[in-house]
C-alpha cells in the first residue's frame, strides 16, 4: 500500500497495459513499480492495478497502472477499463510472432472504446530472449513508425528499458498536457470535467483523478482523501 | 425493482438426479464388471439380482482387511463386537501396496437401511469412498458390502456445511456434486463406466490433437485451437507455490481435464481462472487414495500417487462439469453472470453497510475491480489452500452456492473488512481489496464469513428491494 507522501504529486495519469496473454504484462508492472520478477506469476484474472510516481520535466507524475488479462473472453469487461486512460502500453512478445501479428487487433480495441487521443506505446518485451526471437527489432520500429506509436524493446526479466518505457510514455503524455494546454490554469473539477476526456490534472488544493473508468458520464471527480 | 436472490442462479443443476437417472440408462454398453467377476453386465434389473445375491452371500462380518497390512504382509485387525472391523493403519507403509487406499474402519450395513446418526455416517461414507478405489485393489477383493445402503444427503449436507474431515472430503464432495450416486450399489458401475468415458474422450481428444493435420472434414475451430493454447499457457502458472500440480503428471492431467471441458463446452470453452477451479477438485480427488500423506506442496508422486491419478483425473474432471454447470453464465461471452454477481454483491453491501457503501462510492471504486476475480476463480485466489476447501464444504452443502450463496459470503468479506476500507483512498482500497490480507487466517476466520453469509442470505434473499 503506498504511503500518505507518495500522494503528493503534480499529474495523476492513467495508463493501460494491453496486449496477448502471456507476454509478460503482469512483470513489467511488477517490475516497474515494485523492481519485482516472478517467473511464476499467475495469470491475469480480470485487471489488476498498481502505481507509482515518477519525476520527468520537474514535475511528480504519479502513474496509476492497470494490468489487464490478456484472453479475448475477458474483452468485454477489461475494455471498461481503458475509459479515462491516458495512456496504453501494448505488448507483445519479441519471441513469439503471434502475438506481434496480434497487435492490430488490440489496436482496434483501443478505437473502440478509449479515448481518441491515447498516448499508445508498442513494446517488444522479453527482449532477453535473444536465441528466440522472432519479431526483429527493425520490424517492431516500422510497424510503430507506420501507426505513428512510440516503441521500445524491454525485458521485464533484466529490467531492460523498463523504466524508460514508462518514463517516457508518462513524459510524452505530460508534454501532450502542455501542448494541447488542456491542464492548467484554475484547478478543480470545472478544467477537466469532460467526460472520458484524457488529460487531468492532479494535486494542490483538489485533485482530480481518473479512478472510475467503468462508469460514463462520471469520468472526473473529486478524490477521497479519506 | 423485484429483487430474488434465486434469480442468479441461472442452471441450477440437479446433478444428483441426473447421476441417478444416468445410473439407471445404464445398461449392457459398459464394460462388463470387472469388479464382480459376474460376467457380462446386462439389464438394471439383472444387476439388482446378481447384486441382492451376493449381498446375502456377503452378509455377517467382513472379516477381510487387506488394505492394512503391514510389512509382512499380515493383516493388522480387531474384530469388534457390532460387526464391524476396526482396521489399525500400520506405519511405515510399504509403496507396493501403496495402490490401496488408505482406511480406518468399516463396518457391514443392512440391505436397504439409509444411515442416519453421524457416526454412522462417517462408517458409511468410509465404505463408500473404498468402493471409489475398486479397481486398485488386488484381484478378488471387494470392499464391505453395502448393496442398496444409501446416503443420507440432508445430513451429509448438515455436515458439511461444517466442514468435512480430509479422509472423508472426495467421497463428500463427488456425492454432493452429484458424480458419485447416493446409492451404494451404484458407487462402483458408475464411477466406472465415468471413468471409461472420461478417458475413451480424453484420448480421442488427445489423438486428433494437431499433427498429423485433421482432414478438413474436422475443422478445429479458432476458437478451439485458441483454447487450447491459453491452457497450454495457463496451466504451468497455476498456483506456482503449491509444486504437487507442477509435476509433469499433474500438468499433463490439468490440461487434459481443462481441453476436454472445452471442447464439450464450445458456449464458453476454456477461460482463464477455470485453473484454478480445477485446483480443488483435483488435489481433493487425488488426496484421497491417502489423505493423511498427500499435501499440495509434494514434490513428486510415489508410485501409489502415480497409480491413483489416473482415477482422481476422471473423477475431478466429472467434479468440474457438476461444479461449472451451476455457473456457466459466468464465462460465456460478456460473462453476464459475473456482471449479474457483481450488480448484487454491490447491492447487498449497500443494505448491510451503506456508509461503506458511500464511501467506495465517493471514491470512485467500482466492485467489478476487486470482486471480478473473486466471481471467476470462485475465491480460490483470495484464501490459502486448506481454507478454500474447507470453504467449498459449505458450497457443496447446498445445490447452486457457488453462483447464489457464494455472493453473501464475498459480501461478509469485504464487510469485514470495512473499518479499514473505510480509512482507505481510491488506490489503497484497490490495493488491498486485490490482494487481501488473508494469509495467516485460519478456520476460525472462515466460518465466521460462512456464518455471515448465512445470516444474511436468510435475512435478504428473496425480498424486495428497499
Amino acid at each position: 500500500m503506498s504511503g500518505r507522501l507518495e500522494d503528493e504529486y503534480d499529474y495523476l495519469f492513467k495508463i493501460v497495459l494491453i496486449g496477448d496473454s502471456g507476454v509478460g504484462k503482469s512483470n513489467l508492472l511488477s517490475r516497474f513499480t515494485r523492481n519485482e520478477f516472478n517467473l511464476e506469476s499467475k495469470s491475469t484474472i480480470g485487471v489488476e492495478f498498481a502505481t507509482r510516481s515518477v519525476q520527468t520535466n520537474g514535475k511528480t507524475i504519479k502513474a496509476q497502472i492497470w494490468d489487464t488479462a490478456g484472453q479475448e473472453r475477458y474483452r468485454a469487461i477489461t475494455s471498461a477499463y481503458y475509459r479515462g486512460a491516458v495512456g496504453a502500453l501494448l505488448v507483445y512478445d519479441i519471441a513469439k510472432r503471434s502475438s506481434f501479428e496480434n497487435v492490430e487487433r488490440w489496436l482496434k480495441e483501443l478505437r473502440d472504446h478509449a479515448d481518441q487521443n491515447i498516448v499508445i506505446m508498442l513494446v517488444g518485451n522479453k527482449s532477453d530472449l535473444k536465441h528466440l526471437r522472432a519479431v526483429s527489432t527493425d520490424e517492431g520500429t516500422k510497424y510503430a513508425e507506420a501507426r505513428h506509436l512510440s516503441f521500445i524493446e524491454t525485458s521485464a526479466l533484466d529490467a531492460t528499458h523498463v523504466e524508460e518505457a514508462f518514463v517516457s510514455i508518462l513524459s510524452e503524455i505530460y508534454k501532450l498536457v502542455h501542448k494541447r494546454g488542456l491542464v492548467g490554469g484554475e484547478a478543480g473539477a470545472a478544467g477537466s470535467s469532460k467526460a472520458g476526456g484524457p488529460m487531468y490534472r492532479a494535486g494542490q488544493v483538489e485533485t482530480i483523478s481518473v479512478t472510475d473508468g467503468a462508469e460514463d458520464g462520471r469520468s472526473s471527480r473529486k478524490r477521497c482523501c479519506g | 425493482m423485484e429483487w430474488e436472490g434465486g434469480d442468479i442462479t441461472d442452471q441450477t443443476c440437479d446433478a444428483t438426479a441426473a447421476a441417478e437417472v444416468d445410473s439407471a440408462r445404464n445398461t449392457g454398453t459398459s464394460r462388463p464388471l470387472s469388479i464382480r467377476g459376474e460376467g457380462a453386465v446386462g439389464t438394471l434389473g439383472h444387476l439388482e439380482a446378481a447384486f441382492a445375491e451376493k449381498d446375502a452371500l456377503l452378509s455377517g462380518v467382513w472379516r477381510r482387511a487387506w488394505w492394512a497390512e503391514d510389512e509382512g504382509g499380515h493383516a493388522v485387525e480387531s474384530e469388534r463386537r457390532d460387526g464391524a472391523t476396526e482396521v489399525v493403519p500400520t506405519r511405515g507403509r510399504s509403496t507396493d501396496r501403496a495402490s490401496a487406499p488408505t482406511t480406518t474402519t468399516t463396518t457391514p450395513r443392512q440391505h436397504g437401511a439409509a444411515a442416519s446418526s453421524s457416526d454412522e455416517l462417517g462408517l458409511l461414507l468410509e465404505t463408500f469412498r473404498q468402493w471409489t478405489w475398486l479397481p486398485l485393489r488386488p484381484a478378488g477383493d471387494s470392499p464391505p458390502p453395502l448393496l442398496s445402503t444409501t446416503v443420507d444427503t440432508s445430513l451429509l449436507r448438515k455436515r458439511s456445511w461444517a466442514g468435512v474431515q480430509p479422509a472423508h472430503r472426495a467421497i463428500v464432495w463427488k456425492l454432493l456434486l452429484g458424480y458419485c450416486p447416493t446409492r451404494a450399489d451404484r458407487v462402483a458401475r458408475v464411477l466406472e463406466r465415468q471413468r471409461d468415458e472420461y478417458w475413451r474422450s480424453a484420448e480421442e481428444l488427445l489423438s486428433s490433437a494437431g499433427r498429423p493435420p485433421r482432414p478438413p472434414s474436422l475443422p478445429v475451430s479458432a476458437e478451439a485451437s485458441a483454447s487450447r493454447r491459453q491452457i497450454d499457457m495457463d496451466v504451468p502458472r497455476t498456483s506456482p507455490a503449491h509444486r504437487l500440480f507442477h509435476t509433469a503428471e499433474m500438468q499433463a492431467a490439468m490440461k487434459r481435464i481443462l481441453q476436454l471441458w472445452s471442447v464439450r463446452h464450445p458456449a464458453s470453452g476454456y477461460v482463464q481462472g477455470m485453473n484454478d477451479i480445477l485446483l480443488p477438485l483435483l488435489y481433493v480427488c487425488y488426496a484421497d487414495h491417502d489423505p493423511s500423506r498427500v499435501q499440495p506442496h509434494d514434490q513428486s508422486l510415489d508410485a501409489a500417487g502415480a497409480t491413483a491419478l489416473p482415477l482422481a483425473e476422471a473423477d475431478a474432471y466429472w467434479c468440474l462439469c457438476a461444479l461449472l454447470s451451476t455457473v456457466q453464465d459466468q464465462y460465456t461471452f460478456a460473462q453476464p453472470g459475473i456482471q449479474k454477481r457483481v450488480r448484487y454483491l454491490r447491492d447487498l453491501i449497500q443494505r448491510v453497510d451503506a456508509p461503506l457503501c458511500d464511501h467506495l462510492d465517493r471514491c470512485g471504486i467500482d466492485f467489478m475491480q476487486f470482486s471480478f476475480r473473486w466471481m471467476n476463480c470462485l475465491l480460490v485466489r483470495e484464501f490459502p489452500f486448506p481454507l478454500v476447501l474447507r470453504l467449498w464444504d459449505a458450497y457443496l452443502s447446498e445445490q447452486g452456492a457457488f453462483a447464489s450463496f457464494h455472493v453473501y459470503v464475498c459480501a461478509a468479506l469485504v464487510e469485514r473488512f470495512s473499518a479499514t476500507l473505510q480509512r482507505l483512498d481510491f488506490q489503497e482500497m484497490v490495493m488491498f481489496l486485490q490482494h487481501l490480507p488473508t494469509a495467516e487466517w485460519n478456520e476460525d476466520d472462515v466460518t465466521m464469513l460462512l456464518s455471515q453469509a448465512y445470516l444474511w442470505r436468510s435475512l435478504f434473499e428473496g425480498a424486495r428491494r428497499v
